[in-house]
């Protein structure tokens, strides 16, 4: 089945139209289809090498690696859409193999020098070699800026990587570090795997993505391969790599979150309680119908960015992705778990792991909260505003305009009365943000309107509402946050010995004195 | 605030980006490029203008922020509203 797949891939690649893409997403379904136990897999907190195997055999190891270094050369639109299948049969799969094509080769592949692409990307694309990306430290985790790890003018790299994805199984790892010298700039350096000025510590127990390598690396003075781009230009280069990476990891939410209502549908209609399916009651359609949406509106968001992937410092529409999709994913997930009742709870019914893996996407590659600050303070200095993406008119159209009207005016008013200063209202930037997100998302869902109207309308409205939602929060939130304020730094001075003030006992009914 | 001297105003810049960061202030330099030196993204320009603009009160325009490429380029921008 391999061998026949890699030459449909091969074919789709000449001419790679939807038609062609479609097929290949369709035997890469059926090849993991047989291969894929994913709750085994969670279990045992292991991906077997006979899985890993097949999937070299698959070439999917190759799909963002170009064609002339052995790859299948796909474009992200199309490797999104191949992380998104694996994920539905396992989400920790996808993310070994996502992470592997986008953040792990993704530097090699834009910045690489031809020496440094021959060396590598051949094996990369075959899967002889796993590629991974640590930038992570224990006192940089969503701040960047703070890495410890160094190198010195032989390539020789110094300090200490937490939570890298593919830890254990990659032998080749881009390392962010700072230059050892006055100047101490930021650069991306590969470090070949294994060598012994390299420790790999052991597999993290996480909530989510148990199969998925997750490890710490600790580097002695390790010998690095190559400098990948321009000495200083590190940050920036790990800003876009992570913007493909968090495209990706996207993907794989639309994959788990297709899952889920994959197996939601499939119980509801088949579980009966009261004489009738669960699936009929209005409750089980609110929630099925709130599933299909903003599934639609992910799948919308995925498709848009990664056609158009953003390179800037921040990748604002990778962002917009990430937090869209993985608190979607979540959303999704937890209301099959709702609708399973006591069976989802079971692990062994495999909805629960779904959650777990989808809860774990709102932390991992940028915690969502300080993604959510980070974009609001684009949205609030650069002032970049949504683009509705189609041009046809209609009642939800005129609804997304007045919402982008609000969103408009409330960031000019917040610049007027705050200033520069609104930056330290993180409640602030987060509401901005939101609402950014909530537009940008029904804009993305209006330009694929024609073909489903019904899916379309509650797809646009959630997001057209979420922005409403948010930008109305602001008209009451100084208050809140004084209070917020207030409340927290009596807890944080208490610490553990926080309790609730007593309240006055109650007074003991005055007994009737008899005349 | 305003009286302060030139000298003194460079000083609180730097000292400003280096408390911001956690760094120490002496590899703070004037020709330091503040993004590919010192690591510094676009919020962290915005909370220095902020953390600038409560110290010297004076109000600041947070577009200029993105135009700010090194520490001493950070200190003419502070001196020019000043000025104002």
């Amino acid at each position: 089945m391999a061998d026949a797949l890699g030459a449909s891939v091969a074919s789709g690649l000449e001419a790679r139209s939807e038609a062609e893409l479609t097929r290949l997403v369709a035997e890469v379904e059926r090849a993991l289809g047989v291969e894929v136990d994913a709750l085994a897999h969670d279990r045992r907190g292991l991906l077997p090498r006979r899985l890993l195997d097949s999937v070299r055999q698959l070439g999917l190891f190759g799909a963002s690696i170009p064609a002339e270094h052995g790859g299948l050369g796909l474009e992200l639109v199309e490797t999104c859409r191949i992380i998104a299948t694996v994920a539905r049969h396992d989400r920790s799969l996808a993310t070994c193999v996502g992470l592997h094509n986008g953040l792990g080769a993704t530097p090699l592949v834009s910045l690489g020098d031809d020496a440094q692409k021959r060396a590598w990307l051949p094996r990369l694309a075959s899967g002889e070699v796993l590629a991974s990306f640590a930038a992570t430290e224990v006192g940089a985790g969503s701040d960047l800026s703070s890495v410890a790890t160094t190198y010195d003018g032989a390539l020789r790299v110094r300090g200490e990587k937490q939570y890298v994805t593919n830890g254990a199984l990659a032998g080749l790892v881009t390392v962010l570090a700072r230059a050892r010298d006055e100047r101490g700039g930021y650069a991306l350096l590969t470090v070949p795997l294994p060598q012994d000025e390299v420790s790999i510590g052991a597999e993290e127990r996480k909530l989510g993505l148990r199969a998925s390598s997750t490890t710490s690396l600790a580097f002695e003075d390790a010998r690095a391969d190559a400098l990948l781009g321009e000495r200083g230009g590190g940050l920036h280069h790990a800003y876009t790599a992570l913007a493909v990476g968090r495209t990706v990891l996207s993907a794989g939410c639309v994959g788990t979150a297709e899952r889920a209502l994959d197996a939601t549908l499939e119980h509801v209609t088949r579980r009966r309680q009261f004489r009738r399916a669960i699936g009929e009651f209005g409750a089980s359609r609110t929630h099925v119908s709130a599933m299909a949406a903003r599934l639609y509106a992910m799948e919308a968001v995925v498709d848009e960015v990664a056609r158009h992937p953003a390179h800037g410092a921040l990748g604002a529409a990778s962002v917009v992705a990430k937090v869209f999709c993985s608190e979607g994913a979540y959303e999704i997930t937890d209301r099959a778990l709702q609708l399973h009742g006591a069976m989802g709870v079971l692990e062994d019914v495999g909805i629960s792991l779904l959650a777990r893996d989808c809860r774990v996407t709102r932390i991992f590659e940028g915690a969502n909260d300080v993604l959510l600050v980070h974009l609001g303070s684009e949205v609030l200095a650069r002032g970049p505003s949504p683009r509705c993406h189609t041009q046809r008119r209609g009642p939800h159209a005129e609804r997304w305009e007045t919402a982008a009207g609000v969103l408009e005016a409330t960031r000019e008013r917040v610049k007027a009365s705050l200033g520069v200063r609104a930056v330290e209202r993180q409640d602030c930037l987060q509401a901005l943000a939101r609402a950014y997100i909530g537009l940008v998302a029904s804009s993305c869902v209006l330009a694929r309107a024609d073909a489903e109207p019904e899916l379309a309308e509650l797809a646009c409205s959630i997001g057209v509402d979420e922005s409403l939602t948010q930008l109305a929060s602001l008209h009451r939130a100084g208050s809140r946050v004084e209070l917020e304020r207030a409340l927290t730094d009596e807890l944080y001075a208490c610490g553990r010995r926080w309790r609730w003030p007593a309240s006055p006992a109650p007074r003991a009914p005055r007994k009737h004195i008899a005349a | 605030m305003k009286n302060e001297t030139a000298e003194e105003r460079r000083t609180l810049v730097r000292e400003t980006i280096a408390e911001l960061l956690e760094v120490d202030v002496a590899t703070v330099r004037g020709d330091c490029l503040l993004r590919e030196d010192l690591g510094m993204d676009s919020l962290t320009s915005l909370e220095l203008l902020s953390t600038l603009s409560r110290e010297l009160q004076v109000d600041l325009e947070m577009e200029e922020a993105m135009e700010i490429v090194t520490v001493d380029d950070t200190v003419r921008f502070v001196e020019r509203h000043l000025a104002v």
